[in-house]
């Protein structure tokens, strides 16, 4: 059970100015497509088109080759998960999970066949008897999964299902979701606001930014290669700088930032203004002489390397480190200075907005 | 979603239809008829005549006193509930919907029996002084009308505000001490501004429902204290059909700019109130020895004035003051058939508050679904419509169905039908609006899930619409079967003998001789039933019943 | 697991249409053996026949032998109003009428013009068994034809009055009412809602403007402050009044109420009768309550036959003891506690000082002068 999903210049206004679109977007056969974007994009608006609560204005939306515009909600064949969970509050949990069954008046036997066998996959399975509000939210989430999976629906869309959740949780329940979609290999558009969410997620991802898709690509792609400046700050390490371009030769550029020299791997006319993000990993900090002087206002230890903010130029730019030495040195430094360069083949030119 | 649109406006339109049949058109169709053709008087000499201006200034003033008398009652009594801890709050602030659910009759009976001749209140001077005459009778006339409008009302008022109390944030009211602000300058500057739209907006309230008030002022009043809409009635019965028009316009003319004026209220209020915030309360024993005494007369005087009436019911049931003597017969001539027997009108009354009260809540539902429509026009039409028929006299509604409705279709001869549409109209206000809350509780995103589930609109409404609007339903429906069974007017007017309720045979008992303790009986029969209701609204919603109010 | 270890969905479709059904088997059983047969219908006022001994088989014993004459159903509707409701209803139902015969219309109330648009005339053939004067007395044009008569006078507690202690009373004038000690201690009828209550105001009126030839506006000023709270709607909760409250000694009723009282005393009645003394004469108001055929009523002829059925002796024989007015028919016999009784004969009726005409143009008048002297 899978769809293939075609949005082709979907568009709505509201009657408060705000828009949505137009959207262009294809989502294969067993994919997981995020729509990634900050409250406000028009991402969860635009899941609600697909789903066909809202419907837009103009474009279309074809599943699996069939335009589906004028199909209601109930039969698109959809199964949908929303933060606020919304598990019927009047069942208990098998009911709740049944509940698409017994509106398709499946047999009975049938039914708890297959309520078993969601519960299982998602180890529910003590809470089938259980009221809503004797769970917790972790268990809500995969209540509401099982019963949007019940019906074996070809489109899983799942509404920021994690929001709500604490941190460790989150990530424990980000690889289930990944785990079962995987193991349906059913088609499915997830919303988040959260990148590190989408990363843990995602087949691909659709970076939304005042209703329009700005850009779109796998993981990977996205973190290495933002086209603009708000996929840079909001996907990528969010390093962004203004430069002049000096000097270009053969793919080597001379920029002068803020007074400072650079150099970037990458094609630019001569004499014009540039924007470009660096990964924070791509920026090395020192107490060398070479670089461009900055300050260090915080170090913050992560998971596998310390985040190191620094003062450049008026602007915060985060660099990752293991140089313990480095950071010796500059926990004793009663100035904070510091040094900082790039790894120039890591530099990404951006796109003008 | 257009289709399935277009079928909701269909199923929403239905009840509309059937409220402009039963209300709209009767009431439409009397009041022109009386205004252009009569018979009786021209709208111009029912003004001009002395009668009809003093009527109309004799509600209005008993109206306003009985406000402003409730106000100044109730709001220490506001005070006491929203500041002061002690036992058995929530027992108490629940039961201040009693009252609301009695019908009038049943109060009647309740003040004639606590305060009227061979009362309790009586029974108790006259042992004190060895009399063995009557000699006090607070339940007549005009103290009697004015106590009955004070005993429905108070509670009202207590119960509005102390909720507007309660969402006074503390912070505002310790800065002010800690600015200086003795007692007086608190509740001037503090209190007071804070209060006041609940005051306005409770006093409104009260304002409309002594307006409209019947049975008591015919019951208590005799003939010397009329009200318009007594005057409506007589005027029917006398056959002055222009006189009860012109008076039933003004009296919706008065109503409707009243309400008008409640719901401005309301509105501004919704927008300043905090809903979520602690209250400052004390304890009693941190009240000063003054403070003590005054709280303590005030709970006395205002308990006996509250319960005594409802207690006085009971009494009611098993004494005769004709013959001064305990007896069950009241009891008896409940189940006794024949003329004056209690079983006809007992079983008349179950019968018609049921299927009105099923026609409440079947109407009720998709009007609460109407009143929250997204269409503004459509939502207002429906709350017009639901809020009419508080503001027509029942009289003018069941003489326009009696016309209008009962006449053509030969309905006249047993008119019972229009006795449960009028009790419908009568509960439909209250089940609608109970029913609206909860559906305003109701989680959009619930319902598109279900949807996403690929429930039907049908699937979707029954498996979960009605089962989460269900507290709203039952509380509604509840109160509907209340109204219902409690209506006089509407029914006095239409039934036949063989029609009867329980409310209009109290009402006849009450005018015969030696028949106290029959009505007596039949109020208790409907102070139970209606306090049943009230447990069961309690148990459903718990505190929240009183937003339906 | 097992099946029964989850509950399961029940059909909604299944719940709604077995309410729905057992709603409407309700209604229609109800409909069902509420619903009228085909039936003569008599429309009469709330007390009509209420007060003999067995009230609730009167109408079976006084009109049984007619249904079976005529194999038809009498339905006597006890409308729960008083005679000017009568003549709302039948207005109200006037596009459609459904009742044949309307019992209870009295002298005054059939001067309205109303009360003659929604009647037919009919004389009946046994209507010689009237005296002709009180034919004239109600309405010589016979929209109505009198079914009982009586006088509408004051009445007193005789433990309370007595010519010991109130000689006036063998004489009793308006005048006397007035003074402070009787003042308080008379209960009357709103004149706009109770035939009693209109026929004493009426009285006043006569006396005041015919006889003394004075403003009759007068006597009720003096006497609003002690009357004003004594005004009840009705016959009925004026008696309740009078008879519950010692200090009340008057009350304007009917003439033949210490029959009523002898009869079930079964001993000397405590209550007498005073009519009004002038010009060394007594005087009381004559109320004649009438029946008519309503106009376009379903089944006139069997209406007529039952008119001139009700003038017969039949019915006539149980007026006395059940409606405690006089009969019309003066064949019959009456019992011998209506000694008791005063009877039109034994006084001048005040009906006529003031002419049909004269009521009929002046009565909204004079309630209006009523209201605004009492109020």
């Amino acid at each position: 059970m899978m769809v293939h999903i075609e949005l082709e210049n979907m568009k709505r206004v509201f009657r408060d100015g705000t828009r949505i679109g137009p959207i262009n977007l294809t989502v294969d056969d067993g994919e997981l497509v995020t729509l990634l974007g900050p409250s406000g994009s028009g991402k969860t608006t635009t899941l609600r088109m697909i789903a066909g609560f809202i419907r837009p204005e103009t474009g279309i939306l074809r599943f699996d080759g069939e335009d589906v515009l004028d199909i209601p909600p109930r039969e698109r064949g959809i199964g949908m998960v929303f933060q606020s969970t919304s598990l019927f509050p009047n069942m208990n949990v098998f009911q709740n999970i049944s509940f698409a069954l017994d509106m398709a008046e499946w047999e009975r036997k049938d039914v708890i066949d297959r309520v078993e066998e969601l519960a299982h996959l998602l180890d529910i399975e003590r809470l089938l008897a259980r009221r809503i509000d004797e769970i917790s939210g972790g268990e809500a989430q995969r209540v509401a999964l099982a019963r949007a999976l019940a019906i074996r629906p070809r489109l899983l869309l799942l509404d920021e299902p994690l929001s709500a959740l604490d941190a460790q949780l989150k990530e424990r329940l980000q690889f289930e979701v990944k785990r079962i979609q995987r193991h349906l290999g059913i088609t499915t558009i997830y919303v988040t606001h959260a990148q590190s969410e989408a990363f843990a997620v995602s087949d691909r991802i659709a970076v939304l930014n005042d209703g329009i898709i700005v850009q779109e690509g796998t993981p990977e792609e996205l973190y290495d290669k933002p086209k603009t400046e708000f996929v840079a700050r909001f996907v990528g390490g969010g390093n962004v700088f203004k430069g002049r371009v000096i000097e270009s030769i053969d793919g080597r550029l001379q920029v002068e930032v803020a007074d400072e020299i650079v150099e970037l791997q990458g094609e630019a006319e001569e004499g014009i203004e540039i924007v470009f993000t660096i990964k924070p990993e791509d920026i090395v900090c020192s107490l060398s002489d070479t670089g461009v002087p900055v300050k260090v206002l915080s170090i913050i230890p992560q998971i596998g390397a310390y985040k190191v903010i620094l003062q450049f130029n008026g602007t915060e730019v985060d660099s990752l480190t293991n140089d313990m030495e480095f950071l010796r040195a500059i926990r004793l430094s009663d100035d904070k200075s510091a040094r900082m360069r790039f790894k120039t083949s890591e530099a990404v030119i951006l796109e003008r907005e | 979603m257009e289709r399935s649109q277009a079928a909701e406006y269909a199923i929403v339109a239905i009840p509309l239809i059937l409220l402009g049949i039963f209300i709209l058109y009767p009431v439409l169709t009397v009041l022109l008829r009386g205004i252009l053709y009569g018979p009786g008087r021209t709208p111009f000499e029912t003004l001009e005549s002395a009668r009809t201006q003093r009527v109309i200034g004799f509600t209005i003033f008993q109206a306003l006193l009985s406000a402003v008398t409730s106000l100044v009652v109730g709001i220490p009594g506001a005070f006491i509930l929203a500041r002061l801890r002690f036992k058995g709050k929530s027992i108490i602030r629940a039961a201040m919907i009693v009252p609301f659910v009695l019908p009038p009759i049943v109060v009647v009976v309740g003040f004639l029996g606590m305060f009227g001749e061979y009362g309790i209140l009586d029974l108790a001077i006259m042992s004190l002084m060895g009399s063995t005459e009557s000699l006090i009778n607070l339940a007549s006339g005009f103290t009697g009308i004015i106590m009955a409008h004070i005993f429905y009302n108070v509670p009202l008022v207590v119960l509005m505000v102390s909720a507007s109390l309660q969402r006074l944030r503390p912070e505002l009211e310790e800065s002010a001490e800690l600015l200086g602000a003795d007692r007086l300058q608190r509740f001037r500057h503090i209190f007071l501004p804070h209060i006041a739209p609940s005051l306005l907006a409770s006093a409104s309230l009260v304002f409309l429902f002594c307006f409209m008030s019947f049975p008591i002022i015919l019951a208590l009043g005799g003939a010397a204290y009329s009200t318009v809409e007594v005057e409506i009635y007589n005027s029917f019965t006398y056959f002055d059909y222009g006189r009860a028009s012109t008076l039933a316009v003004i009296q919706l003319l008065v109503t409707v700019t009243i309400a008008w004026v409640y719901f401005r209220i309301g509105r501004a209020e919704k927008t300043t109130a905090d809903k979520t915030s602690f209250t400052r309360t004390v304890a009693f024993s941190e009240l000063s020895d003054l403070e003590k005494g005054a709280t303590a007369v005030y709970s006395i005087a205002l308990a006996v004035l509250i319960s005594g009436p409802i207690f006085a019911i009971v009494h009611a049931a098993f004494y005769d003051p004709s013959a001064q003597v305990y007896t069950l017969s009241g009891i008896q001539n409940l189940l006794a058939t024949g003329i004056g027997g209690g079983l006809v009108p007992l079983a008349n009354s179950l019968f018609y508050a049921v299927i009105a009260t099923l026609f409440a809540v079947v109407l009720g539902i998709p009007l609460a679904y109407a009143q929250r429509s997204r269409s503004k026009e459509l939502a207002g039409l429906t709350s017009f419509m639901i809020l009419l028929p508080l503001g027509i006299s029942s009289i003018t509604i069941a003489y326009g169905l009696m016309v209008a409705i009962a006449v053509p279709l030969g309905l006249s001869i047993n008119p019972w039908p229009l006795i449960i549409i009028a009790q419908t109209i009568v509960g439909l206000p209250l089940s609608a609006r109970s029913i609206e809350i909860s559906l305003k509780d109701i989680d959009r995103n619930i319902l598109d899930q279900a949807d996403s589930l690929g429930s039907s609109r049908f699937q979707r409404l029954f498996f979960v619409e009605l089962p989460l609007l269900a507290p709203g339903i039952m509380v509604g429906g509840v109160f509907a079967f209340a109204m219902a069974i409690g209506e006089m007017s509407a029914t006095l007017f239409i039934a036949l003998p063989q029609n009867i309720t329980l409310a209009v045979a109290i009402y006849q008992h009450l005018g015969q001789p030696g028949q106290f303790v029959n009505a007596g009986a039949e109020a208790l029969v409907l102070a139970i039933a209606c306090f049943l209701a009230f447990l069961a609204i309690e148990r459903i919603s718990g505190e929240s019943a009183g937003r339906a109010l | 697991m097992s099946e029964s270890y989850y509950p399961e969905r029940r059909d909604p479709r299944k719940i709604v249409a077995a309410i729905v059904a057992v709603v409407i088997i309700v209604i229609a059983a109800f409909a069902f053996f509420t619903w009228p047969r085909p039936k003569i219908r008599i429309y009469t006022y709330d007390s009509f026949m209420a007060y003999g001994e067995n009230p609730d088989t009167i109408d079976e014993t006084v009109f049984g032998p007619f249904e079976e004459r005529y194999g038809v159903d009498i339905e006597i509707t006890r409308l729960q109003t008083d005679a000017n409701g009568i003549i709302s209803r039948l207005v109200a139902e006037s596009d459609n009428p459904v009742a044949d015969v309307v019992m209870g219309i009295d002298n005054i109330l059939i001067l309205q013009s109303l009360a003659k648009q929604v009647l037919t005339p009919y004389e009946p053939e046994n209507l010689s068994l009237v005296e002709q004067q009180l034919i004239d007395a109600l309405d010589s044009e016979h929209y109505v034809v009198p079914f009982d008569y009586g006088l509408v006078t004051l009445i007193y507690k005789t433990n309370r009055v007595n010519e010991t202690t109130h000689p006036e009373i063998a004489s009793l004038t308006f005048g006397d009412l007035a003074t402070p000690e009787l003042a308080s201690t008379l209960i009357t009828e709103n004149p706009h809602l109770s035939s009693p209550g209109l026929a004493f105001l009426l009285s006043q009126i006569a006396v005041y403007e015919k006889i003394l030839e004075e403003d009759w506006t007068t006597w009720w000023s003096e006497m609003r402050p002690d009357l004003q709270d004594n005004v009840y709607q009705g016959w009925t909760e004026a008696w309740t009044a009078w008879n519950g409250n010692p200090s009340k000694y008057f009350l304007v009723s009917y003439g033949t109420d210490p029959a009523y009282s002898a009869w079930w005393t079964e001993s000397e009645p405590d209550t007498a009768v005073a009519p009004f003394s002038y010009q060394d004469e007594q005087w009381a108001w004559m109320q004649v309550e009438g029946m008519g055929l309503v106009k376009n009523g379903p089944n006139p002829e069997i209406g007529k036959a039952f008119i001139e059925y009700c003038l017969s002796e039949a019915v006539q024989s149980y007026v006395a003891t059940n409606q405690w007015m006089f009969p019309v028919n003066s064949d019959v016999t009456l019992d011998p506690v209506f000694e008791y009784a005063i009877h039109p004969d034994e006084v001048n009726t005040l009906n006529s000082l003031l002419t049909s005409e004269e009521i009929a143009a002046n009565l909204a008048d004079w309630l209006d002068d009523y209201d605004n002297v009492m109020s």
